[in-house]
C-alpha cells in the first residue's frame, strides 16, 4: 500500500494531448475514481501509471519512489483489464498463481495465499475451470483475484466493470468497494459512467482532453460542478446557452419568464450556459410567497415519455428552449405549468 | 533519470548494431557471393575480391543462340502452361470448394495440401516410371504435368481463401437485381477475386519457374530447364555460369516479391487457415 | 486482423447456404463435386497413383512380394537414417529458436529493417540457396575468405560438405516461412494477455514462453511440421552442400534410382520417410495436446 503522486504528466501522440499536465495524489488506502469521457486520457493515464506508456514529461512516484521510466514488470502494480485478459490456456488456479511464481514463493505460500484470494473473491471451487468455462462476472472476479494476490503496492482498475450487463454490474461494484475498504488498498478506478464514479470512490477526478477539470469528493464535486462540461456529465439532462442581459439590477438571463442572475465576470451579450439538473425540478404546483430560495418559472408540456418508475416530460419555455424533466407526476401534453427548483440548483456559467 | 535512459539508449543501439551485423551478413553474405562470381572472370584463394572482372558469363549466357537463352524459354512457357491450366481447374474448385455443400470437404482441402505437407521425391520417382511406361518421360508435356502436382497446392488453396473472403451477399443482390449465378459469378465475384487470383497465379508461375526435383526426374535428360541448366553447372564447378543463372532464377522472385508485399501480410498468411 | 473477422462471417454465410432451398441458391454438393472434379481428377492422376504405387512398388523386388526392398535398405541405408533424421531434427530445432526470438521481437517491438530482411530467404529457391551456400562455405568460400582474414589463419576447414553446411543450409532457407507464421499467430494474440503477465512482473522472455507460444500452439504446430518436412524431402541442398558419406535419404533415393536403377529400395526408403515424417508429426502433436491440458 503505497501513496500515489502524479506531477506534470504529459503525453502526447502526434497532434493530440493524451495528458496535459496532469497532477493528482492518490492517498495511501483510497480509492479515487478517474471519470471521463471517451478520448479523454483516462486510460493513458492508468496505463502510464501501469508502465504500458512512456509520458513525455511528468514524474509518478508511488510510495516516494519514483517510478516514471521503470519498466512495467518491476513496479508492483497490478491492474484489471476491460477485457480481465485471463489467459485462455491457464485455468482460473493457473491465471491466479502466475503472479505468485513469478516471485518466487514457496509452495506452501503459494497455495496459502491462492486459498485467500479464492476465498476473497468468492470462487472456491472453479478453481479448475479455463476462463471460456466462466461467465463474465466470474471472469472479472478472477482477474481481481489475479490482481490482489501479488499484493501490489496499488490496484488501477480499467473499466472494470463495462462488459458485465447492469444487474452484475451494480453487485459488483459494492463488492468491489467492500473488498477496497477491507483490504485497504491504494486504488484507481478507471469509468465513463458518472453513477459508477460517484458510488465507488472516496475521491473523483474529472478529465478532458488530457487535463484535470475537477477533482474531489463525490459530494463535493456533485454539488459544485466547476463548469458546465462538469455539470453536465455528472448527470445533468440540460445545458441551456442562453445571451446575458443587463437592466438596473444587473446582469441576468430569462428562463421562463422567471429571471436568474448572472455572475458579475459575464459581460452583457455574452453566450452562458444555463444548467439544471432533470430530476431537480418540481413540476406543477405555485411557489410560496416570498420564498427566495427557490426559482419558479413556467412552461408548455411538448411531448412525455413512460419510464416506469416516473415520466420524463419534454418542457418548452416562452424562450423557444427545451428542457427534460423527471417527475412521478402525471401531467395531459399540451398543458402549461408552473416548475420551481432551488436556486442552488440552477448552475449558471 | 536521464543518464539512465542514456545509457539504455547507448546499450540498445549497439545491440542493434551488432545484430544488423551479424544478420545482415547472414543473409545477404551467401547471395552476395553468388552476385560477385557472376560477375568474375578470375578469382583464385585467397584473394578478397575476383582478381578480375567482367561480364563475359553473362554475354555468354544472354547473347546468341545461347543455351542458358532456350532454357529460359523453355522454362517461361512450361510456367506460362502450368499457370494457365492450374488456375483453370483451381478457380471451379476453390470456388466450389469455398461455397458450395461439397461433402468430406475438409479431407478434400487436406488432399490438396498433401503434396507439400509430404516427401514430394518419392512421388517424382514413381512418375518418371509411370510416364516412361506412357512415353511422356523427357517431353515438356510430362514435365508440366509434373509442376501442375505441386502448383496445384497453392492454387487451390489460395483461390479457396480468396473466395471465402468475398461476402456471399455481394452476388446475393446481383441475383436478386435479376443477375444469373452465372452472370453473377462472372461480373461479380471474379473481379473482386482478382488480387487472390493474381497472388495465386504469381506462386504458381515462380514455383514452377525453380522447379527442380521433378523435372530432374521426368524430363532429364532431354528436358533442360533453367534450373536443371544451373545444378549442372553448379556441380561441374563451374562458379561463374551457375551464379549467372541463379541470379537471372533470383531476380522474378525478388520482383514478385515486391509486389506480393502487398499480399504477403503476416496476418493474411494465418487467414489462409495453415 | 482484419481477415479473421472475415472469414468467420464467410463461414456463417456458407452454413446459410447449406439451408437455401434449391430455387434460391441452394449449393447441394453435386454442381459442387463437378467443380472440384477437374482439379481432383488431376491430383489423382498425378499425385495419389505416384504415391500409392511408390508404396505397392516397396513391396515387389526380383524375390517377388515381400520386405526384400526393405530389408537391404535398412541394412545399406541405417547410418543415413539416422543422420537424415539428426540433421532435420538438429535444423528444426535451430530454426524454432530463430523464429520465436524474431516473432518474439517483432511482437514486442517495430523494427522494419528487420521485418523485411528476415523475409528475403522466403524468395530464393532452394536450388539457389545450395548453389549460394556451396560457393559461399567451401573451404576456399567466401565465408572462410572473411574469417581468416580476421583471424589471420590461412587454412580453415570448410563447412560445405559436411553436417555443418546442411543444417545452416536448411536453417537459412526454412527460418523464415517458420517466423512469418509465427509472427502472424504471435499478432492476433491481444495486446492485453501481454500486459497482463508484464503487469504481474513476468519478463519479455517468459511472456513469450509461458503466455505468447501457448496460446499459438497450433500455428507453432503447422510451422514446424511444414519446416520438418521440407527439410527431410529436400534434395537439391544435400545434393549440392552434403558430404559424400553419410547423406541424407532423399539422395541416397535419388541414386538409388539413377545409378542402380533400383526402384524397390528407392520406393521403400520413400515409404520409410514417409513413416518418419507421420511418427514425428504424431508424437509433436500429442507433446502439443499435453502441453495444453496441463
Amino acid at each position: 500500500m503505497a501513496t500515489l503522486e502524479i506531477q506534470g504528466l504529459t503525453k502526447t501522440y502526434g497532434q493530440l494531448k493524451a495528458l496535459d499536465n496532469v497532477n493528482l495524489t492518490v492517498q495511501e488506502g483510497e480509492l479515487m475514481a478517474v471519470l471521463g469521457p471517451s478520448g479523454s486520457g483516462k486510460s493513458t493515464l492508468v496505463r502510464s501509471i501501469a508502465g504500458f506508456v512512456a509520458p513525455d514529461a511528468g514524474h509518478i512516484l508511488l510510495g516516494g519512489r519514483d517510478i516514471t521510466f521503470e519498466r512495467p514488470e518491476k513496479r508492483n502494480t497490478a491492474m484489471v483489464f476491460q477485457s480481465y485478459a485471463l489467459w485462455p490456456h491457464m485455468t482460473v488456479l493457473q491465471n491466479i498463481t502466475y503472479g505468485l511464481k513469478l516471485r518466487r514463493l514457496s509452495p506452501e505460500e503459494i497455495a496459502r495465499k491462492v486459498e485467500w484470494a479464492l476465498d476473497l473473491v468468492d470462487l472456491s471451487g472453479l478453481e479448475g475451470r479455463y476462463p471460456r468455462q466462466l461467465s463474465g462476472g466470474q471472469q472479472q472476479r478472477v482477474a481481481l483475484a489475479r490482481a490482489l494476490v501479488v499484493d501490489p503496492e496499488i490496484l488501477l482498475l480499467d473499466e472494470p466493470l463495462s462488459n458485465l450487463d447492469a444487474k452484475i454490474r451494480y453487485r459488483l461494484r459494492f463488492e468491489i468497494k467492500k473488498l477496497q475498504k477491507r483490504l485497504n488498498i491504494t486504488t484507481i478506478y478507471i469509468t465513463h459512467d458518472q453513477e459508477e464514479a460517484l458510488s465507488i470512490a472516496d475521491s473523483v477526478v474529472l478529465l478532458k482532453d488530457g487535463k484535470v477539470l475537477q477533482a474531489g469528493r463525490p459530494e463535493e464535486i456533485y454539488s459544485n460542478p466547476k463548469n458546465s462540461f462538469v455539470a453536465e456529465f455528472l448527470g445533468a439532462s440540460n445545458v441551456i446557452t442562453d445571451l446575458v442581459l443587463q437592466d438596473r439590477e444587473g446582469l441576468y438571463v430569462m428562463l421562463g419568464g422567471a429571471r436568474l442572475p448572472v455572475p458579475a465576470y459575464k459581460q452583457p451579450g455574452e453566450e452562458v450556459s444555463i444548467v439544471i439538473r432533470a430530476d431537480e425540478v418540481e413540476l406543477g404546483g405555485e411557489m410560496p410567497e416570498g420564498d427566495h430560495e427557490h426559482v419558479s418559472f413556467s412552461g408548455k408540456v411538448n411531448d412525455q415519455m413512460y419510464l416506469g418508475s416516473r415520466r420524463r416530460y419534454e418542457i418548452e419555455t416562452v424562450e423557444g428552449h427545451s428542457l427534460l424533466i423527471d417527475s412521478d407526476r402525471e401531467l395531459p401534453t399540451g398543458s402549461v405549468i408552473r416548475l420551481c427548483v432551488d436556486r442552488d440548483k440552477i448552475y449558471i456559467y | 533519470m536521464t543518464g539512465v535512459k542514456a545509457t539504455k539508449w547507448w546499450r540498445a543501439m549497439i545491440l542493434k548494431l551488432v545484430i544488423i551485423t551479424i544478420l545482415g551478413f547472414a543473409i545477404f553474405g551467401p547471395l552476395a557471393g553468388t552476385l560477385l562470381w557472376s560477375f568474375a572472370i578470375k578469382w583464385y584463394w585467397p584473394s578478397a575480391l575476383p582478381q578480375e572482372f567482367g561480364l563475359k558469363y553473362w554475354a555468354n549466357a544472354l547473347t546468341g543462340r545461347s543455351q542458358v537463352l532456350d532454357a529460359l524459354w523453355l522454362s517461361i512457357s512450361i510456367a506460362l502452361i502450368v499457370v494457365a491450366v492450374g488456375l483453370l481447374v483451381s478457380i471451379p474448385a476453390g470456388y466450389a470448394l469455398a461455397r458450395f455443400d461439397v461433402p468430406w470437404k475438409k479431407v478434400l482441402l487436406v488432399l490438396f495440401l498433401m503434396p507439400q505437407a509430404f516427401p514430394q521425391l518419392p512421388v517424382f520417382i514413381n512418375m518418371s516410371s509411370i510416364f516412361y511406361r506412357l512415353n511422356i518421360a523427357g517431353t515438356v508435356a510430362g514435365v508440366t504435368a509434373a509442376h501442375l502436382v505441386v502448383s496445384l497446392v497453392y492454387s487451390v488453396w489460395i483461390t479457396t481463401a480468396t473466395f471465402k473472403s468475398i461476402p456471399e451477399v455481394l452476388e446475393d443482390a446481383a441475383i436478386n437485381l435479376g443477375a444469373s449465378r452465372v452472370g453473377a459469378f462472372f461480373k461479380i465475384t471474379l473481379p473482386l477475386a482478382a488480387p487472390g487470383l493474381i497472388a495465386s497465379a504469381i506462386f504458381v508461375f515462380l514455383n514452377s519457374l525453380d522447379e527442380f526435383t521433378g523435372t530432374f526426374f521426368v524430363g532429364a535428360p532431354y528436358i533442360q530447364t533453367l534450373p536443371i541448366l544451373m545444378y549442372t553447372a553448379s556441380m561441374g564447378y563451374n562458379m561463374q555460369a551457375a551464379s549467372v543463372i541463379a541470379i537471372m532464377l533470383t531476380i522474378p522472385s525478388l520482383v514478385f516479391m515486391a509486389i506480393l508485399e502487398r499480399f504477403l501480410k503476416a496476418e493474411y498468411i494465418r487467414g489462409l487457415g495453415v | 486482423m482484419k481477415t479473421p473477422a472475415l472469414m468467420q462471417r464467410a463461414s456463417l454465410s456458407a452454413q446459410q447456404a447449406m439451408r437455401r432451398p434449391p430455387w434460391a441458391g441452394g449449393r447441394s454438393g453435386l454442381p459442387g463435386m463437378l467443380l472440384i472434379l477437374p482439379a481432383l481428377a488431376m491430383l489423382a492422376a498425378l499425385y495419389i497413383y505416384p504415391l500409392l504405387s511408390s508404396i505397392v512398388m516397396s513391396f515387389v523386388s526380383d524375390a517377388g512380394v515381400g520386405l526384400e526392398n526393405y530389408r537391404k535398405a535398412f541394412s545399406l541405408y541405417l547410418i543415413d537414417m539416422l543422420y537424415t533424421v539428426g540433421i532435420t531434427i538438429l535444423s528444426l530445432a535451430i530454426v524454432f529458436v530463430i523464429s520465436v526470438a524474431i516473432a518474439g521481437y517483432l511482437r514486442f517491438n517495430r523494427w522494419p529493417f528487420l521485418n523485411f530482411v528476415y523475409r528475403l530467404p522466403l524468395f530464393i529457391p532452394f536450388l539457389i540457396v545450395g548453389h549460394s551456400m556451396r560457393v559461399f562455405l567451401a573451404p576456399h568460400g567466401i565465408l572462410n575468405l572473411i574469417l581468416s582474414r580476421i583471424t589471420g589463419i590461412p587454412e580453415l576447414p570448410g563447412l560445405a560438405f559436411g553436417w555443418g553446411g546442411l543444417v545452416i543450409s536448411y536453417v537459412w532457407k526454412q527460418f523464415p516461412l517458420a517466423t512469418l507464421l509465427i509472427l502472424g499467430a504471435f499478432q492476433s494474440v491481444e495486446d492485453s494477455y501481454i500486459e497482463a503477465a508484464l503487469n504481474l512482473g513476468s519478463s519479455r522472455l517468459r511472456v513469450i514462453r509461458e503466455i505468447l507460444l501457448p496460446i499459438s500452439g497450433p500455428t507453432v504446430l503447422v510451422a514446424m511440421v511444414l519446416t520438418f518436412v521440407s527439410t527431410i524431402g529436400c534434395l537439391t541442398i544435400p545434393l549440392l552442400v552434403g558430404a559424400p558419406k553419410p547423406v541424407m535419404l532423399p539422395v541416397d533415393m535419388s541414386f538409388r534410382v539413377t545409378y542402380f536403377n533400383d526402384w524397390g529400395v528407392a520406393n521403400a526408403l520413400g515409404v520409410i520417410s514417409y513413416v518418419i515424417v507421420i511418427v514425428l508429426a504424431y508424437y509433436y502433436l500429442k507433446h502439443m495436446v499435453r502441453e495444453e491440458g496441463a
